[in-house]
């Protein structure tokens, strides 16, 4: 009964921190929007489309002439009573939902796939390289892994897709299809035949830090007594890895995973410009260009949401499985 | 081995089913380019990237013809100018056989409705040029095709600018745009077909923001069914890509063009494919070196202006990234060789040559020296001296980052000291006004743009104020005459405004493979109106214009760079069964010659 106690408040006050969190990025990202000169407006006016008193108008209907404290509490508001969603985007002149609806599921489609794809490659290649410590294969893999995460998303994009598109033809150009799709099978291979590019290039961050993470602490831990013990009595490798090894580092690592969500959204906004990805990623480039601010904030809010709610999970899960956790 | 026979037989009948509906009518489907827009509505609508689109789906009262140079009827038959009194009455009658995609006819109503809307908030309908409602008293319909507008003649822009402003204006559907269940804000970005009702030569069959709008052609089209059948415009926004799309074949044209080594690689990528040809024309961009007025002195001086226009030679720069004949290089005035006949060509070298003892001559007769010994000339008051020069990102457009480096080389070959900001953020300085001299690309639209440089105009970013300039501008822009134009551009010469760099000439290749209809013109290169309508089944009517016209004007450095001879329009078939049928027909006999 006192551990259920001390657990629930344990998870209150993390919710109560997360919440405070939320807030502070939120008020984080709309004061540097606000630190950024220029409006949607500005090249109107330079154009001579309208003139200097429509300009002022448009300023005022549009909140860029709220001051910090109006503008933050505006956004705080629309944030708690979700209605910052029904806010219109001066540049489309659109609710943000409307916008954001088409374009979430894009990159949510993308950012799970080079999740996975990107984590359970890296966790294979660093279980590999840990067992084959020292080996001239070790040391390959590592050296090619270290040279591709060296490498920018927007130039690794650019070489995918001068030799795999345009060299060997292998994959599409685009990563929009125009096929109207006969089932969800089809559906599902025709998205990954034209996402293949940016699941690659986006997973390649994560590929790269498993590996390394991974194959460091499983080096680790074959150092151990423990391990040494085990096979001193005779137990097969692949066991003595699966039974215990794997076991003992699985919490980091899920946190780890936890905390590369978030980084994978913002990966999400290189990657999609650079392969024309039509996801959250081109619409908060377009809407930085733009100084779209309410559209900005929505998507960061959005992403600060998710990332939040992933550590959130890691850290109850983790202090749920450890109980010193909670204990501080 | 039966089976296997009964099975090729099947394939020689299905090919020979197939072949002849093949080769009776082929589609021409064509795949085009264009780049990211920021809303998609033929009235909101500010970018080029979705007014290439909206300009096959919409049609203006007046446009321009296949040679981008002369004024032509769309929706209007004919029109005419009449001055009574004070007023001035300009009357467009509309053709009778305009249809609406949904089979409606285009009425004076719809005309009406397209420009109340747009006078009941003009800030937030950007897409037309707000000329059109400069001294606008009045719209009147006169019977179902005659629509009359009545203007002050006093506040009215000449007729020639009134035209012009014309061809920005797309008319739309009122019984569409009125219908609250299917435009619920008129300003809104339009994603559905059936919001995206017009009457141009093709209909909307399919968008997808951020990815593509399909096009399919409009048989009832006033000018008959266009050539091309279906068109989709996909969004690519990187210029490589691009290239590698249209050199695989993949896209056929597009909204893309190269300059300077850009175009050299694309060549290179293109040298063994005779289906790839390349446009090239002077864009309607200048690109120049600007003074910031509003910093006082020295850059509000004459002489130190002058005294920085003989100290950089201009055409040895831009030759150096752009080649010999990439650019033509600036005019000191504003108007380049796109404007035609408004365009006065005042080349720098002519005015201004390079004669950095000049330079240094008239920085010392201002006060500017050398007096610590550091290299570098202080001011007149003994302080350091340094020019913030404001530049673009590298590789971010047309190599200002490279020439910024050139200038400031050539500046402290005379003694002054230069830091070039090569910013990211290059619009938001070039708005705040926090710069001493920058590189800036103008786009001017029309003529009248030279507005630019009047007192206290809002795209007057640089601070420019001359009384006689401004009252300059009053009368052209009411009088239309061209000669006021190049009085306008000899005063920006004479005051040294900036320094014209260069009007880049721009290339874009198209694919002749599957369409060879293409008539490319210098305002939406090779993917305007007049290249997706190809020869359409009906003849164009000779449009009537009443009184004033404007002048064709003289093409300049368009050129089309022909690596085949194109003879007719001609088509290639994409089917698969043609080629099945001969399978089959080479099979067959080799079948048959195993089993003897």
């Amino acid at each position: 009964m006192h551990m259920k106690k001390s657990f629930a408040s344990y998870v209150i006050i993390k919710l109560i921190h997360k919440l405070i969190t939320l807030i502070f990025v939120i008020l984080l990202i709309y004061a540097l929007l606000r630190l950024a000169p220029g409006t949607p407006f500005d090249q109107y006016l330079y154009q001579g489309k309208i003139t200097q008193e429509q300009y002022e108008r448009l300023l005022e209907e549009w909140g860029y002439k709220d001051n910090f404290i109006t503008g933050a509490a505006k956004i705080l508001y629309g944030m708690f009573t979700f209605s910052l969603f029904k806010m219109k985007s001066p540049v489309y002149n659109k609710p943000i939902i409307d916008l954001i609806s088409i374009r979430l599921p894009y990159t949510l489609s993308l950012v799970t796939a080079a999740y996975f794809f990107g984590s359970m490659l890296g966790i294979l290649l660093g279980l590999y390289c840990a067992r084959n410590r020292g080996s001239l294969k070790e040391s390959t893999i590592l050296w090619v892994v270290l040279g591709i995460r060296a490498l920018p998303v927007f130039w690794l994009g650019m070489v995918l897709l001068y030799f795999l598109a345009f060299k060997l033809g292998l994959f599409p150009y685009l990563t929009t299809s125009e096929l109207e799709p006969q089932n969800v099978f089809h559906h599902m291979i025709d998205w990954l035949w034209h996402s293949f590019l940016p699941i690659v290039a986006l997973s390649k961050i994560y590929a790269v830090s498993y590996l390394l993470t991974i194959r460091n602490m499983v080096t680790e831990e074959y150092t151990s007594d423990y391990v040494t013990a085990l096979r001193a009595i005779g137990l097969r490798e692949e066991y003595i890895v699966e039974r215990h090894v794997l076991r003992n580092i699985m919490p980091p690592v899920i946190t780890m995973m936890a905390i590369d969500l978030g980084f994978l959204f913002g990966g999400a906004v290189v990657t999609e410009t650079v392969f024309n990805y039509p996801g959250m990623g081109t619409l908060i480039y377009e809407a930085m260009w733009n100084k779209d601010y309410p559209v900005v904030v929505a998507s960061f809010y959005i992403i600060a949401v998710a990332v939040i709610v992933a550590i959130t999970i890691a850290e109850i899960t983790y202090a749920y499985l450890d109980p010193r956790i909670r204990r501080g | 081995m039966k089976a296997l026979k009964s099975v090729l037989l099947a394939l020689f009948l299905a090919g020979l089913v197939a072949t002849p509906a093949v080769l009776a009518s082929p589609d021409i489907e064509l795949v085009l380019a264009t780049r990211q827009w920021k809303s998609f509505n033929p009235l909101t609508s500010s970018t080029v990237y979705a007014n290439v689109v909206l300009d096959k789906i919409y049609e203006p009262l007046i446009r321009w013809d296949d040679s981008g140079f002369k004024l032509t009827g769309a929706l209007a038959e004919k029109w005419e100018f009449k001055t009574e009194g004070d007023k001035k009455i300009l009357t467009f009658y509309l053709r009778k056989d305009a249809k609406w995609h949904d089979g409606k006819g285009v009425t004076a109503d719809d005309v009406k409705y397209t420009l109340e809307l747009f006078q009941s908030d003009p800030a937030k309908f950007v897409n037309p040029d707000p000329l059109i409602l400069k001294g606008l008293k009045e719209i009147k319909v006169v019977d179902k095709y005659t629509i009359q507008l009545i203007y002050d003649a006093n506040e009215a822009p000449a007729d020639t600018f009134l035209e012009m402003a014309f061809t920005t204006l797309f008319i739309v559907p009122k019984h569409i745009w009125t219908n609250k269940s299917i435009i619920p804000d008129p300003t809104a970005s339009l994603d559905k077909p059936e919001q995206l009702i017009g009457c141009g030569p093709f209909k909307v069959v399919e968008i997808k923001p951020d990815e593509y709008v399909k096009l399919e052609a409009f048989p009832d089209h006033y000018l008959g069914k266009p050539e091309v059948d279906k068109v989709i415009f996909k969004i690519i926004k990187d210029r490589n890509q691009f290239a590698m799309m249209v050199a695989a074949g993949e896209v056929d044209a597009g909204y893309h063009y190269f300059f300077g080594k850009y175009l050299e690689e694309f060549k290179k990528m293109v040298a063994n494919d005779p289906n790839v040809q390349i446009y090239r024309t002077a864009s309607k961009s200048i690109h120049l070196l600007a003074f910031n007025f509003n910093k006082g002195f020295p850059y509000n001086n004459l002489e130190f202006r002058k005294a920085i226009a003989y100290a950089l030679p201009v055409d040895k720069i831009v030759q150096k990234y752009y080649g010999a004949d990439g650019a033509v290089l600036g005019s000191m005035g504003f108007l380049g060789p796109f404007f035609g006949n408004f365009a006065e060509y005042l080349p720098k070298e002519k005015l201004y040559p390079y004669d950095p003892q000049k330079a240094e001559q008239i920085l010392d007769q201002l006060g500017f020296k050398d007096i610590n010994g550091d290299g570098y000339r202080e001011t007149p008051d003994g302080k350091p001296f340094e020019i913030y020069l404001l530049t673009r990102a590298p590789g971010d457009s047309f190599f200002r980052d490279a020439i910024g480096d050139e200038i400031a080389h050539y500046l402290e070959e005379v003694g002054l000291k230069v830091t070039v900001d090569k910013a990211g953020d290059y619009w938001n300085k070039w708005g705040a006004g926090s710069w001493d001299m920058a590189i800036v690309g103008f786009v001017p639209h029309k003529p009248t743009d030279l507005a630019w440089f009047t007192t206290g105009n809002p795209g007057n970013r640089v601070g420019y104020s001359n009384s006689e300039f401004d009252k300059l501008f009053d009368d052209f822009q009411k009088s239309g005459d061209p000669k006021l134009a190049y009085k306008l551009e000899e005063t920006l010469a004479n005051d040294v405004v900036f320094i014209a760099l260069y009007h880049p000439v721009v290339a874009t290749p198209y694919r002749i493979d599957h369409y060879r209809g293409w008539k490319p013109n210098p305002r939406y290169y090779t993917v305007g109106y007049w290249s997706l309508i190809g020869s359409p089944t009906k003849v164009i009517k000779e449009t009537q214009v009443v009184t004033t016209t404007t002048k064709e004007k003289e093409v300049v450095t368009t050129t089309v760079e022909k690596k085949e001879t194109v003879t007719a329009t001609q088509t290639v078939e994409k089917g698969v069964c043609g080629p099945a049928a001969l399978v089959g027909l080479a099979l067959i006999p080799l079948l048959l010659r195993r089993r003897k």
